[in-house]
């Protein structure tokens, strides 16, 4: 299974059991622009036999729409409880790309999430090693899912 | 484990080492604020026997600053140079702290550096976890190193 | 008489920084030479007089353990020394590294007299 597989599987999956919103993977491409406007960014670090991060990309309208049907809750602003809920993904997809790369679970661990967001803030890509992005179709708008990895 | 005398140590030695620029550190920081007035924040996320994430934090006369000192250079403006060599801190801040672990016989991973940059971002981490954040100074203005953390 | 070293490391700002550290620790290197992973090491040694590699270890192509079993296979270029520089390095990498023919280790944070003491005798 290459990268673009893991990622658009891990994110189905999540989405389907756990957000309960259908998703629908785009044609993987690599980030090449660091610029996000009014947008929030879940993270969580890869070590070990690789090293990496897994980034979840949601301009601001969809994580809020996101954040409703994950907690069952209203939100209509980037607020602490959508923060957790971008945080949470990105610690399950991270899990999930984990559990494709290191099926004996001993070789690769996580690090604690983070969130970043603004109305604009610059992200860098990576220079070297392996960066893959796939972009998803939700509800009429896009997010994105991102796995950046170098050999540990 | 003392971690902001850690964080102290590791900090003046990379500065000692590689960037001479006059450094002093002041207390650690107890509030909860997350708006530092900071223009560019290296990061990178750790696990193993800490499940952690390490950022500097840096207005953006002092990030070319300390960017500038490291190459040798003149430097403008918040530019690729400069996040690099932030992320290149980021990292040798997180070596630190690991070969503290490994004389303790804990084990800590490494991930990948991320740098973020803008006027407007705000970073989040999970809620419940610990914070030790501590200001430095050097000629150009106020840093900050923030360790974020939950014991595994 | 000025020598010429190799600065092999993926990352164009390490690079800097090392180049940097080589003028503070006042080694009169005539030229710097750079590399972005160990094949483009291994085309510049075979091009250009190089006295002394600093090679990173985690490089994307040919990684610095890689480069230093190909450069130990080329009569003409094996006895060049080259010195490896690392982060969080285990001492496991170091130990192959020297294996494979590597001279030394410096481990990021370096001073200047650190780069002195380990390249200046090998000069």
């Amino acid at each position: 299974m290459n990268h673009a597989e893991q990622i658009t599987d891990a994110t189905c999956e999540i989405f389907s059991s756990m957000v309960m919103l259908k998703v629908t993977a785009k044609e993987a491409t690599k980030r090449t622009k660091p610029e996000f406007k009014n947008s929030i960014t879940g993270m969580v670090g890869l070590a070990g036999t690789v090293k990496g991060n897994l980034l979840i990309h949601l301009p601001a309208p969809v994580a809020t729409s996101v954040t409703t049907a994950f907690l069952g809750m209203d939100v209509d602003c980037i607020d602490d409880d959508v923060c957790d809920a971008v945080g949470e993904l990105a610690n399950m997809l991270a899990g999930a790309v984990k559990t494709a790369l290191d099926p004996s679970g001993s070789d690769i661990k996580l690090s604690m999430p983070s969130t970043v967001y603004g109305e604009s803030y610059n992200l860098d890509c990576l220079n070297s090693g392996i960066s893959v992005l796939v972009p998803f179709n939700i509800e009429g708008a896009e997010f994105s899912v991102e796995l950046q990895l170098i050999d540990g | 484990m003392e971690f902001a005398q850690i964080i102290k140590s590791a900090t003046e030695e990379i500065f000692a080492s590689m960037i001479f620029l006059d450094l002093s550190c002041a207390a650690p920081l107890t509030s909860e604020k997350e708006d530092l007035g900071c223009y560019v924040t290296a990061m990178i996320g750790l696990s193993g026997d800490l499940n952690a994430i390490l950022a500097i934090h840096c207005p953006a006369k002092v990030g070319t600053a300390i960017g500038g000192a490291m190459l040798g250079m003149e430097i403008e403006e918040v530019d690729d140079d400069t996040k690099d060599a932030l992320g290149e801190i980021a990292n040798m801040l997180a070596g630190g702290l690991k070969e503290a672990f490994a004389i303790k016989k804990l084990d800590l991973l490494l991930a990948i550096p991320t740098t973020i940059s803008g006027n407007a971002y705000k970073i989040s981490t999970p809620s419940g976890s610990n914070r030790i954040l501590l200001p430095f100074e050097i000629e150009a203005g106020r840093f900050y190193v923030d360790l974020k953390y939950s014991l595994s | 008489m000025g020598k010429t070293v190799l600065i092999v490391d993926d990352s164009n700002t390490m690079r800097k920084i090392v180049s940097r550290a080589l003028r503070q620790a006042g080694i009169d290197f005539s030229e710097i030479l750079e590399a972005g992973d160990g094949q483009e090491a291994l085309d510049v040694l075979a091009n250009n007089k190089v006295d002394v590699v600093l090679s990173d270890i985690n490089m994307p192509n040919m990684t610095g353990l890689e480069f230093l079993k190909a450069k130990s296979e080329d009569d003409s270029i094996k006895d060049i020394p080259v010195i490896m520089i690392s982060t969080e390095t285990g001492a496991d990498i170091i130990d192959q590294a020297k294996a494979l023919g590597a001279k030394g280790a410096v481990k990021k944070p370096f001073t200047p007299d650190l780069i002195n003491e380990t390249l200046g005798p090998l000069l």
